[in-house]
């Protein structure tokens, strides 16, 4: 139940439990003391009948000395004692065993006279107490009332009596009990005064204490409370952050999955453009060869129509020459004819041969024009199918240059695929790079989220600290919550 | 002088002579006969076979300087130097490449130095025809101040027209330079 209040509350506690403890220890030394105090006043009541005996012990032996008369030792004994105060007004009496009294000082009426019945207000006969305590013994307490010096009210007494055997004569002394009281209350209250004094100053330290402990415990518990606020809220903003890198984390892996099975696609694409190329590139090494086959039959063709052309060329040289035999012929005929023109008459038949042999020479110049002809037909055709033949070699040319060119062009075209391959795999290498990191981000984020939760957890452990030290030092209401009414301590 | 010569019949391929008539009134000589036609420039021209001595494939030729241009130079004939004339030049006619057609003509024609052999060079010889007067047609009057004297006339057939010369006057000395100067 005590751990259920304030700590400034708690501190009160204590300091209060020390004052009560104090009290109650004041309280359990205050009745001894008191005892003691009236032991002691006894034993001085007791010590001091005792030396007034040695009073009486004195005149005896004056007595005994022979100094004195026994009565006149007793008179001037009485006097002696009589006159003998302590304390101002505390006097010595003496009574007999009767009991007579023998002197009194204050009540000198008494002097002499049957005491046995004086009964105080309560009606004790004290004086036969008194007797009655020095037969059992040498001396000892009587308690009773007795009116103090000058006054006529009785008030509660102890006396002390004590017998001097010698005389028979019983001295006697006492306190007044209220006396007693009174410097017992007098030491009571000083006590009980600077008790309180102590208590209160004790319990305005307490209170001292406690708020001087409290205020700060609070401000520590305000600032540890914000410090936990601020580091839940750092938390949640890390969390965030986390959640969203988290986010772009698993969307980049995401984008990067889809770029590189594009990669894929591409590296695929790009392999097929490689082999088609080279299967390009082989179609046009076969097509070269076509076109190198083509050509050397062409150039054989070439060589044949060469030949042809140069058979041609020689028939025609023959042709020539029978042309120009044919002409020579002619030019004979006409000769002939001419001088069988001249001759007149008798180359009349001359004549005719001579146009016969003309003729033949025409026919067989015809022919010779006809074969001629059917030459230069043949040679045009020869020529047209050399020229056929150049062209169709020309285009074989353009097509071996093309097939060149196409070759070239594909080489580039695979060099490039290649290159692009190249590129492609640097390119996925640097996506799987990324991807590693992405992952390293992701497992980072993971470890930050967990390191953030750890943080998150540490300040919900602090808020409750919090919470506790609030319980302690604010204090708990009875349903066990921790009380949220602010507390100057 | 021409020598005028009876026109004959031989067999062959000669062409048929129509009967003997005279068709033309101003034409006081037969010009009917065998000539020696040739070609010159796409043109057909005849001559007369008497006036033909030889006819020869070209020869090279040396050249005479000092000389007119249509006379290209002379040539050795069997031991005999023969003056060579380009007829084309003769007659304006340009000068061509000689081919394996170009003749010489050595004709056999009087001057005034008495007879000479001059060569002429031709494009080509076609044959030797039989030409009668009735084919001959004198020569138009082209109305100018130049002597046609040079053609005999114009022999026809059905196809085309040869102009017959009169050599004597082509290759005489005294229309050389006259007939050089016309285009």
């Amino acid at each position: 139940m005590v751990d259920k209040l304030k700590l400034s509350t708690k501190i009160l506690l204590m300091g209060v439990g020390i004052i009560v403890s104090f009290s109650i220890l004041l309280a359990w030394i205050f009745p001894r003391v008191k005892d003691r105090m009236y032991d002691a006043k006894y034993l001085k009541t007791r010590h001091v009948v005792e030396t007034a005996c040695g009073v009486l012990d004195y005149y005896n032996q004056k007595v005994e000395d022979n100094a004195l008369s026994v009565n006149e030792a007793q008179r001037q004994a009485k006097q002696a004692i009589k006159h003998l105060r302590y304390q101002e007004q505390d006097y010595f009496w003496i009574n007999d065993m009767e009991p007579k009294m023998i002197m009194h000082p204050m009540k000198t009426e008494l002097d002499g006279r049957h005491v046995s019945n004086l009964k105080d207000p309560n009606g004790k006969r004290l004086f036969v107490a008194m007797v009655d305590v020095c037969r059992n013994a040498d001396g000892g307490f009587v308690d009773y009332y007795w009116p103090k010096p000058g006054k006529t009210q009785p008030v509660p007494k102890i006396s002390y009596v004590k017998l001097y055997p010698d005389w028979d004569w019983i001295v006697g002394s006492g306190i007044y009990i209220d006396d007693v009281e009174e410097e017992v209350a007098e030491l009571f209250y000083t006590i009980v005064i600077v008790s309180v004094l102590i208590a209160i100053g004790a319990v305005l330290l307490s209170c001292f204490m406690a708020r001087t402990i409290s205020k700060p415990i609070n401000q520590v518990i305000l600032d540890l409370s914000d410090g936990a606020e601020q580091v839940a809220r750092a938390c949640g903003e890390v969390s965030s952050s986390n959640q969203s890198l988290a986010e772009g984390s698993s969307e980049q892996a995401a984008s990067l999955e889809e770029t590189a099975s594009s990669l894929e696609q591409m590296s695929s694409m790009t392999k097929q453009n490689a082999d088609n190329a080279n299967q390009a590139d082989l179609l046009m090494k076969e097509t070269n060869e076509v076109a190198t086959k083509a050509n050397d039959s062409m150039c054989h063709l070439t060589t044949s129509m060469h030949d042809i052309s140069n058979a041609s060329e020689e028939i025609s040289k023959i042709i020539k020459t029978i042309d120009a035999i044919a002409f020579q012929t002619n030019l004979l005929a006409l000769n002939a004819a001419v001088e069988a023109a001249r001759s007149g008459e008798s180359g009349a038949g001359f004549a005719v041969v001579a146009e016969e042999v003309r003729k033949l020479a025409m026919s067989a110049s015809d022919a010779a024009k006809n074969t001629s002809g059917l030459i230069e037909g043949t040679v045009q055709k020869i020529n047209a199918g050399s020229e056929l033949v150049i062209k169709t070699s020309a285009a074989f040319k353009d097509m071996a240059a093309s097939a060149s060119k196409v070759g070239e062009l594909v080489g580039e075209i695979s060099a490039a695929s290649n290159e692009q391959a190249d590129g492609i795999q640097q390119v996925s290498q640097a996506v799987d790079e990324m991807d590693a990191s992405v992952q390293k981000a992701a497992a980072n984020a993971e470890e930050s989220a967990s390191a953030a939760e750890q943080m998150n957890a540490q300040a919900e452990q602090m808020k409750s600290s919090v919470k506790d030290l609030v319980a302690i030092v604010r204090g708990h209401d009875t349903n066990g919550h921790s009380s949220q009414k602010a507390c100057a301590g | 002088m021409a020598e005028m010569q009876q026109f004959e019949q031989p067999t062959g391929a000669v062409e048929e002579s129509p009967p003997e008539e005279f068709n033309q009134a101003a034409s006081s000589r037969d010009r009917g006969g065998k000539y020696l036609t040739f070609t010159m420039a796409e043109e057909d021209y005849g001559i007369g076979i008497l006036k033909v001595k030889e006819i020869i494939g070209m020869q090279d030729l040396t050249p005479v300087p000092q000389t007119p241009k249509s006379v290209k130079g002379v040539i050795n004939l069997r031991g005999k130097v023969i003056p060579v004339v380009d007829l084309r030049l003769r007659f304006n006619m340009g000068e061509i490449e000689y081919t394996e057609r170009t003749c010489i003509i050595v004709l056999e024609i009087s001057s005034q130095w008495g007879m000479v052999h001059i060569g002429i060079v031709v494009d080509s010889v076609s044959e030797v025809l039989n030409v009668s007067e009735n084919d001959i047609e004198d020569t138009p009057n082209f109305g100018m101040k130049f002597s046609t004297d040079y053609i005999l006339g114009i022999a026809k057939n059905d196809k085309d027209v040869k102009m017959l010369l009169d050599m004597d006057k082509v290759v005489g000395d005294e229309n050389w330079t006259d007939m050089e100067s016309f285009a």
